[in-house]
Parts: C-alpha cells; sequence; structure tokens
C-alpha cells in the first residue's frame, strides 16, 4: 500500500485527538487492510501513538494532498529526531546549524516564547561534538532538550522550511506556521489548511502583539 | 511574546476582585494554575472566563470603567484596563454549563489571592472537546503530570466518550 492509498483511507474519519481502530476497520474493510495502512503511515511519521485499540494521528493527517507531498520530508526528519539534553546557554552555540521549529519560528515571528531547540545535523556526534569542544556535555537530567533532526529534503529556503517544519509537528507549532504565512506570504510556495478558528487567533494574537508594545 | 507571568496574574487577580470572585478562570491560566506555575510550556496573551456573573452586570463593569469593551470581529471582546484580552464565557465552555464548571471549581492562589479554577477532569474535557491542534500539548501536559489523580468516576458517569479517550491517550503517553 503507497502512502497516498493509506491516507485516503484514514482521512475520512473526524480529526480528534485519538481514534478508535474500531472505526477505522469498518472504513478499511478489513483489519489486515487497516493494518497495512498504518504501518505505512507509521513509517511517514503521520502516527504519533497507538494503543490497544486506539491511534493518535499527527494533526497533519487531514492536510491536503498537495500539501502531504510537500511536508513528507519534515516528517521523516521529525521521526528520526534524537533528543540531546544541554544547558540552555549551550543553544547560542548551535546556532550555525539549520535552526528550525520554535526558535526559528521566534526569530522569525517573535511570537510564542520558545523552549526546546530543533536543528539539523548530519549527525547527532557532529552536535555532541560541538558542545564537547566548549567544555559541554550531555547532561540526562536538567537542562533543555536539544532535538537532533537528520538532514532530509530542500533547505534553500529557510522559511519555507521552518514554515512546513511547523505544519508537520502540529500542535502549537500551527499557530508558528499561521504567523509565518501571515507575516512572509511571499516567501512561501505551499500553503497548508488551518481552521478558521486558528487563523482568527494567530491575526487577534498578532494585533494584540503590536498593541502590548505600546502599552509596556 | 505573550504575558509575562507577573502580569498575568496580576491581572488575573484583578479580574478575580472586580467578578468578586463569580468567575472561573479556564485556559492557560487554569493550566498553568494547576501545574503549579512551573515549567510552564507556553505562553498567552488573553484571559478565558466562565463567569455566574449576568451579563448585565458586566455591561456596569463597563460603564464603570472597570473594563472595556469593543465590537471586533462580529462579537464583542473585552480588555483590562491594562490591554489584557479577555474571553468571556456566560453559557457553556465547550457543551459544559458554566453553572456546573463554577459549582465544581476549586481554589488556586494566585498572589495573595484565592481564585477559581475549573477541576482538572472538567479542564481536561474541555480541552479534549475543543479538539484543536493548540490543546493538545495542553492536554499531553496535564495528562503526564496527573493520570495518577484524575477522578475516573467522575469523567465516566458524566462524561464517558472523553474518558475513554483520555485513557487511550494515558496509555499511549506512557
Amino acid at each position: 500500500m503507497d502512502i497516498y492509498s493509506a491516507l485516503s483511507l484514514v482521512q475520512r474519519v473526524k480529526p480528534g485527538m485519538v481514534v478508535e481502530t474500531r472505526s477505522l476497520v469498518k472504513i478499511a474493510g478489513s483489519k489486515a487492510t487497516l493494518s497495512r495502512a498504518l504501518k505505512v503511515l507509521e513509517e511517514y511519521g503521520f502516527v504519533w501513538g497507538r494503543a490497544r485499540g486506539w491511534v493518535a494521528f499527527a494533526d497533519a493527517l487531514w492536510q491536503p494532498a498537495y500539501v502531504i507531498e510537500s511536508i513528507l520530508p519534515s516528517l521523516r526528519a521529525l521521526r528520526g529526531a534524537v533528543p540531546v539534553r544541554c544547558p540552555r546557554k549551550a543553544f547560542e552555540l548551535l546556532r550555525d546549524f539549520f535552526v528550525t521549529l520554535d526558535w526559528k519560528a521566534w526569530e522569525l515571528t517573535g511570537y510564542q516564547t520558545p523552549r526546546n531547540l530543533y536543528v539539523y545535523a548530519d549527525s547527532v556526534e557532529d552536535v555532541i561534538r560541538r558542545l564537547r569542544a566548549v567544555g559541554l556535555s550531555r547532561i540526562s537530567k536538567g537542562g533543555e532538550l536539544v532535538y537532533v533532526l537528520p538532514r532530509v529534503g530542500d533547505f534553500s529556503n529557510p522559511t519555507e522550511r521552518t514554515y512546513l517544519d511547523c505544519v508537520a509537528r502540529g500542535g502549537r507549532s500551527w499557530l508558528d506556521a499561521v504567523a509565518i504565512e501571515l507575516l512572509y506570504p511571499d516567501e512561501l510556495s505551499v500553503r497548508a489548511v488551518f481552521p478558521v478558528g486558528l487563523v482568527e487567533k494567530v491575526i487577534e494574537d498578532l494585533s494584540l502583539m503590536s498593541e502590548e508594545t505600546e502599552i509596556r | 511574546m505573550g504575558l509575562n507571568v507577573r502580569f498575568l496574574k496580576g491581572e488575573s487577580e484583578y479580574l478575580n476582585l472586580i467578578f468578586e470572585g463569580g468567575a472561573v478562570f479556564i485556559g492557560a491560566v487554569a493550566v498553568f494554575a494547576h501545574l503549579g506555575w512551573k515549567g510552564m510550556h507556553r505562553t498567552t496573551r488573553e484571559i478565558d472566563l466562565a463567569t455566574i456573573v449576568e451579563e448585565e452586570a458586566v455591561d456596569r463593569l463597563v460603564e464603570e470603567g472597570k473594563l472595556n469593551r469593543f465590537y471586533e470581529r462580529r462579537k464583542y471582546v473585552y480588555y483590562t484596563p491594562r490591554g489584557v484580552k479577555i474571553d468571556l464565557f456566560f453559557h457553556d465552555v465547550n457543551g459544559i454549563p458554566v453553572s456546573e464548571i463554577y459549582s465544581q471549581s476549586v481554589f488556586s492562589k494566585i498572589g495573595k489571592s484565592e481564585v477559581r479554577i475549573p477541576r482538572l477532569e472538567h479542564l481536561l474535557v474541555m480541552k479534549y472537546r475543543s479538539g484543536r491542534a493548540q490543546d493538545r500539548e495542553d492536554i499531553e501536559i496535564l495528562l503526564r503530570r496527573f493520570h495518577n489523580k484524575i477522578n475516573w468516576e467522575f469523567l465516566n458517569k458524566g462524561y464517558p466518550n472523553e474518558s475513554r479517550g483520555l485513557r487511550a491517550l494515558i496509555r499511549i503517553l506512557h
């Protein structure tokens, strides 16, 4: 089964935090077909969790085909992300890697306060070597998380790549994606589809941001 | 950037005062309060309130200058005098009647005030029902932190569908 057949099957269920596999079996026609579809979706990063009788899909699952095509590299990269804990002060040392998601979105929009750092690198070892070079080693507890993503896909347009990564990640990153879309419309060749309520919220928040600057 | 925590707490105390305790803080303030205002994973720009105060009483707060009101995007929106946006809910929040949210609410200390926040189960149901991408992370964090403290009897009785979904999420997260 290819990815688009698998998507067309599960996209027929209503978007939700978790979906009962029982309802998916009805659509798929058999447990075996569903199992094949879920396996494919899992490989591509569209499934973020499974428990007996339930499955949790990435928000991006319900995007249209032309968007899916563009976010496949982001989904694959996110699926291969390796977390490394390091002190927040070390983030600056990693800025010359290709930074994406939270921190890059914040740099572009000034919208949501970033927390974890996501960087693309040829290998996790590159990042760890960089940290060690300045006397910082991986620490198991405390500190913040740096997610090292494998370099997959096109990085020629950092704004668009960050946008697509945000679309692929879903959750609060969708707010960042909408903010990027509103502030950098000319730098994007692909536009994802978002609920109206979410877009309105970002528009309101961005207008409040400019007012906040005046209030303070 | 969102509102800084001290400012957000100050505005929450102010709203608690002018609503004379007749409001429950939902949304981000409720999530932060349940988490003890520690390890916050996000910021906010607005305060959501479910209030049992009559709409006429809110009109009076506007007349007295304690709240500002504007007509924006086909609805009234409220602001504190210091410019923080307030979303007011008079009837229900995602299908849960405000009277029920209020009667089941718990107290949380913000600054020197005791403010009402929804009980954990109501907060989870509100977030679960909203189905919004941005609420998923709130649910994940609340479930990771409080999965042992959830009153499943309460959820099973009043919100059986959400209860099943939340149980599934816990199994997925752990």
